[in-house]
């Protein structure tokens, strides 16, 4: 018979080691101490990254010729702006897993991205107007942009608080998941506010397709600050996905074992 | 940098970097909080000699007609 066949059984072969190297580090133990690895690293590189980031923005960068000093406050508002929307839909994309493949570490990954997706977005608004209140002498407007992020808040809330109120973890992946996905519709809505309807708000300063409208030097202390907050919430999304680990799995030997190591290290 | 700005906006400033600042620490210190209670609860777990049932695999999919099946020709 010929082998007519061959190459596709090459690829058929290449796809399922690759979903195989997948699945072996989506294992709870494993994952459990690849988390344990990454995170001094995460949090070390967003202190790094956030003092350089400090440093530019607040030492470095000029003074902006309309807005003064106080422009200054968007290098914590715009990366949380961003880290806001990009949580949400990493929340989102763990969730949609979770779902189809039933896959528990995904839907945790989503669970445990939303405190932290729910921090940035109020930081993003509490910031936002402590810049509003000097900049357009107002804290708060119901103008696109900001409802939209408002709703932001409230669908991380809402997430937390339907996982939170189901008893039965699958169940409540499940219902948080739902609620995630039929949420995503809010993200382009939030980045495109400011062109589709006529905002106080101003339109993006950094954009993908066309260069910046700022001076190098606070780009690069906005984008040092974006990094480091980067950083910082997946190093939070490592931790709490860690601790959730542990009460799942606390029957298994490897986090029986995980939990001993753990409590060792952290005597004094 | 312009000294009068920083007065007069310097609070502002202050309060939005402040609050970040705060707002991370607080997030840290109570993940490592919930994280050394959650090592707690495993060891009680542990201590009180539940047997390890749950297997450590990452895809469960509760029983197709299908798998159910294949687990009856099996038996």
């Amino acid at each position: 018979m010929s082998t007519t066949f061959k190459p596709l059984d090459r690829d058929a072969s290449t796809d399922a080691a690759r979903s195989r190297r997948w699945l072996w580090l989506a294992a709870p133990p494993r994952f459990f101490a690849l988390a344990t690895a990454l995170i001094p690293w995460c949090l070390a590189l967003a202190a790094v990254l956030g003092a350089a980031g400090l440093w530019v923005g607040l030492w470095l960068a000029p003074t902006d010729a309309q807005q003064g000093e106080v422009y200054r406050i968007i290098f914590v508002h715009v990366p949380a702006a961003w880290m806001s929307m990009l949580i949400y839909l990493a929340m989102a994309g763990w969730a949609a897993i979770g779902l189809i493949f039933q896959a528990r570490l995904a839907s945790m990954m989503a669970r445990a991205l939303a405190p932290t997706g729910a921090l940035m977005t109020f930081l993003a608004l509490f910031t936002g107007a402590l810049w509003g209140q000097p900049t357009w002498g107002t804290w708060w407007v119901w103008d696109a942009r900001l409802t939209s992020e408002l709703l932001l808040l409230f669908l991380y809330l809402g997430f937390i608080a339907l996982h939170g109120s189901i008893e039965d973890p699958r169940r409540a992946d499940r219902a948080a998941g739902l609620l995630a996905l039929a949420g995503v519709i809010n993200v382009p809505i939030i980045y495109f506010s400011v062109q589709w309807w006529n905002t106080l708000h101003q339109g993006a300063s950094v954009s993908l397709t066309r260069a910046p409208s700022m001076a190098s030097t606070m780009l690069s202390g906005m984008l040092l600050m974006a990094l480091a907050f980067w950083a910082y919430s997946i190093a939070a999304a490592l931790m709490r996905v860690r601790a959730q680990l542990l009460r799942r799995e606390q029957h298994a030997a490897w986090a029986q074992s995980a939990a001993h190591t753990q409590a060792r290290e952290s005597q004094p | 940098m312009n000294a009068s700005g920083w007065l007069t906006h310097g609070v502002f400033i202050a309060a939005a970097f402040g609050a970040c600042a705060l707002l991370m620490a607080l997030e840290l210190w109570w993940l490592r909080r919930d994280t050394a209670q959650a090592v707690d609860e495993a060891i009680a777990a542990g201590a009180a000699g539940v047997s390890p049932v749950r297997s450590a695999v990452l895809v469960q999919r509760t029983p197709t007609a299908s798998t159910e099946r294949a687990q009856g020709d099996r038996a």
